[in-house]
């Protein structure tokens, strides 16, 4: 008879009980989870009632009930609570003022900066809902930016883990501190995190506090941060302000600037046009590095916003690049851009020229038509 | 009895056990792994560590088609739905003979335009090219020479204007939330090559603009072993291998990548039938050749719907396909085998396809005529033997329900007790039966194969939302 090394059906065995359990454990989880919805249910307007209790008594005699908040330092340890405190908050807060409700939230700004000692040494599910909690009860904004809170979030912004990182910049930047932003770019450039630039931009979009005040402050230290954290304080600024021209301008003409800095420098040109940036724009289509050619076909872009004849003559020499986005934007340029009629255009005589025209007639009357 | 046989099948017995041993570990593993990143992902989807992100990554999506004009619309018009702001879709009717182009061009009200195509990776000439707009999302159709489905998204690559493309098959569905999951990786981290997502089977799935309506198991047992076997291997094997950076396919039904990164690697390669499997091995290697920071991702939020054969018949044709796609992948891309800078790939992954999904069938087949002469010859023992096949049926089966449940419960998804009872039906068979049959349908599967190897796979189309 076949002699075997071990005992196969034992192993085999083993993985069968283990994978049973496996089963048993789901089934438990499924039990489990109705349970707690049950509880949540009976749980959740209870929650809800005391908010209310709380309120009235703030509104009524403009006194606190020290046992309450002392209650919730000790319940909302628990992470479970806490998202079902947080939902009966949001219910509530419906029923006031938001001036009437800050002094809640500032009775509550005491109980979290209790439980963020506790809450440092939780993992980073927990920590991250911390952050999300702090956003949602939106402290009012003078007690929150001395609170020490805003440490635990700015430290936040160091961890590998980029959720935490993205909860705790939507909980800063949904307050409207200005110099809180300043300390967690500060945070981000020291730690070396990165921190997509789409991201970054899109919590600058959830500041709620003077804009033109954050973009002058985060660009005057523009110096200390990587080219990734002043990315998207360039297109933060591009979106509602014209008046970092001259800025931007000393950066477009920076051969040694980064290159990402540079093309957004472009981009803000044909926002907002800037006389002395036309010459710069010229001198980029008419590189002939192919490597470059991103500046090209950006800067042939950027030129419909520069109307005039030797913009007209430098798009016309792009129509003959080798690259195909040259080509293509230089055409759109012109005849999406500058409306230019086909007379001027009938010298060309390349065929690829000829044809991205073609292309971009044909194109444009489908865009006509969306419209119509 | 001669020494010398008993000595064979001693070996053979041992390497048996062994190989089943291991492949039975590695299941397991990846099994209770993927339960575990499950879990995760459910607690952190209750607990809010989420990217909530407004500011899209710009993504092209490439639908090749060919004689897809009962589907083809139904793809389109829920492509129009997704929960996503910026992207353009792309269709490549690739010589079609029924009325592909047609329907989409008057459903869309296309118009015809003179298109230069700058081909940035080899494929065939187009022969029109149509444009239209609809609520602002571009639509391209490329009508162009056969060529394959390679060749297709070749084409669809090229036209493409933004920065990632998604490819994907004109039969399938994506839902509503796909595409912003699945660029979701891409914004984590910026080295992510190629992502893939979660594809569902479709029959029995009632689809309504990208969102299911309604959903139950179909009684169809090959359809109903065909998602219990989908959903295992994409809870364990993906899951597990993408802890490592280790998975070597994206389902061409549904996957991300980075435009740049595949045109630099050379796109599709239109002489491999399993094209999807091939981009993945080719960015990888690529990339570690060329010393390139990269990742590839997989992403079990993104769901793809997509039809399955719902007959022995089509099955079989499918699945020649992809055994005859794997080994063209495994064989051309052998410098990846143990190769010292491919690290896990390499050692694990390749390994892992190598023994366990191409020559699977022949040693699985090997095994049973092991057994069969061993006990005419009466050196094997029968009742062990009997008893041993059982076990390991039975814990494949416990697995798969295992993957099933947790994949059920971990993503509150609601089904009816029938599709339970169906579920644990379908399970015990595909163990017991449908395995076997998969098993000799690959490992015959090189007859009578390469004559056909450029055609479309092609399965029955029914338009997606009826059950089959």
């Amino acid at each position: 008879m076949v002699t075997f090394l071990f005992n196969p059906e034992f192993i085999l065995l083993f993985y069968i009980v283990t994978c049973i359990s496996v089963l048993v454990f789901n089934i438990l989880y499924v039990i489990s989870d109705r349970f707690n919805e049950w509880c949540n249910a009976l749980i959740q307007p209870h929650i809800k009632r005391n908010i209310e209790k709380q309120m009235n008594l703030i509104l009524s005699e403009g006194l606190v009930s020290k046992s309450y908040f002392y209650f919730l330092q000790k319940k909302l340890l628990s992470i479970h609570y806490m998202k079902l405190f947080i939902q009966a908050l949001t219910e509530a807060e419906k029923k006031y003022t938001d001036k009437e409700f800050d002094k809640f939230r500032s009775c509550l700004l005491n109980v979290f900066e209790h439980l963020i000692q506790s809450y440092k040494k939780k993992g980073d599910i927990k920590r991250g809902y911390l952050a999300c909690a702090i956003e949602k009860i939106n402290f009012p904004k003078e007690s929150f930016e001395n609170s020490s809170i805003t440490g635990f979030l700015i430290n936040l912004l160091g961890e590998k883990n980029i959720y935490l990182r993205e909860n705790s910049l939507r909980a800063l930047c949904s307050n409207g501190c200005v110099h809180l932003i300043l300390l967690a770019w500060r945070k981000m450039e020291n730690t070396k995190q990165f921190h997509d630039p789409r991201l970054l931009l899109n919590k600058l979009l959830m500041f709620k506090g003077s804009k033109e005040e954050l973009a002058w402050v985060l660009w005057s230290y523009r110096k200390e941060f990587s080219p990734s954290l002043v990315l998207p304080v360039m297109k933060y600024i591009r979106l509602f302000s014209d008046s970092f021209r001259k800025e931007f301008y000393s950066i477009l003409k920076d051969k040694n600037e980064n290159s990402e800095l540079r093309l957004e420098a472009i981009r803000y040109f044909r926002k907002y046009p800037y006389a002395p940036a036309r010459e710069v724009l010229y001198s980029f289509l008419a590189e002939e590095n192919t490597s470059q050619w991103r500046y090209s076909a950006l800067s042939a872009k950027t030129l419909s916003a520069y109307p005039g004849d030797e913009t007209i003559y430098q798009l016309k020499k792009g129509l003959y690049s080798s690259d195909w986005y040259v080509r293509f934007n230089s055409a759109k340029s012109l005849i999406v851009g500058l409306k230019v009629s086909p007379e001027p255009l009938a010298d060309i005589y390349s065929p690829a020229a000829k044809e991205t025209l073609e292309y971009v007639v044909q194109h444009s009357k489908i865009q006509v038509q969306l419209l119509q | 009895m001669p020494k010398i046989i008993l000595l064979i099948y001693s070996f053979v017995g041992n390497f048996f056990l062994v190989y089943m041993t291991v492949y039975a570990a590695f299941l397991f593993f990846s099994v209770i792994s993927g339960a575990l990143k499950l879990n995760k992902e459910k607690k952190k989807r209750i607990y809010e560590s989420r990217i909530h992100h407004e500011c899209c990554v710009p993504v092209s999506v490439i639908v090749p088609a060919h004689n897809e004009e009962i589907t083809v619309l139904d793809t389109v018009k829920s492509l129009l739905c997704l929960d996503y702001r910026l992207y353009e879709i792309i269709v490549v009717n690739d010589g079609s003979c029924d009325n592909t182009a047609e329907v989409l061009v008057n459903s869309f009200n296309m118009t015809e335009i003179k298109r230069p195509v700058v081909k940035k990776i080899k494929c065939r000439n187009e022969r029109r090219i149509y444009g239209a707009n609809v609520n602002g999302i571009p639509i391209t159709l490329a009508v162009k020479e056969k060529g394959g489905k390679a060749d297709a998204l070749n084409m669809g690559i090229n036209l493409s204007e933004f920065p990632y493309v998604i490819c994907m098959d004109a039969d399938s569905v994506l839902q509503r939330d796909s595409v912003k999951q699945i660029v979701t990786p891409v914004l984590e981290d910026e080295s992510v090559a190629a992502v893939g997502g979660l594809v569902r089977i479709s029959n029995g799935a009632v689809l309504k603009n990208g969102e299911v309506v309604d959903y139950n198991i179909p009684w169809n047992p090959v359809v109903g072993m065909q998602i219990l076997e989908y959903d295992r291997s994409f809870m364990a094997s993906r899951i597990f291998l993408d802890k490592f950076n280790g998975n070597l396919i994206i389902s061409g039904a549904f996957g991300l990548f980075k435009k740049d990164i595949v045109i630099a690697a050379g796109g599709y390669d239109c002489e491999t039938v399993g094209e999807d499997m091939e981009l993945v091995l080719k960015i990888h290697s690529f990339c570690r050749t060329n010393k390139i920071s990269y990742s590839v991702k997989y992403a079990p939020e993104a769901v793809c719907w997509s039809q399955c054969p719902s007959d022995i018949k089509g099955f079989a044709i499918q699945r020649r396909r992809w055994f005859y796609g794997l080994f063209q992948c495994l064989h051309k891309h052998r410098h990846i085998f143990m190769a010292k800078g491919f690290g896990v790939i390499g050692y694990i992954s390749y390994l892992y396809y190598l023994l366990y999904e191409f020559l699977a069938p022949y040693i699985e087949i090997a095994g049973i005529i092991t057994i069969i002469t061993g006990c005419f010859i009466n050196v094997v023992n029968l009742p062990f033997m009997i008893a041993f096949m059982a076990i390991y049926i039975a814990f494949g089966a416990i697995l798969t329900i295992t993957s099933f449940f947790s994949r059920i419960y971990l993503k509150n998804i609601y089904i009816s007790f029938s599709d339970i009872v169906k579920a644990v039906v379908f399970c015990i068979c595909e163990s017991f039966f449908f395995r076997f049959i998969h098993l000799f349908i690959r490992a015959f599967a090189f007859i009578g194969y390469r004559k056909k190897k450029k055609q479309w796979g092609c399965i029955e189309r029914k338009k997606n939302g009826k059950a089959a």
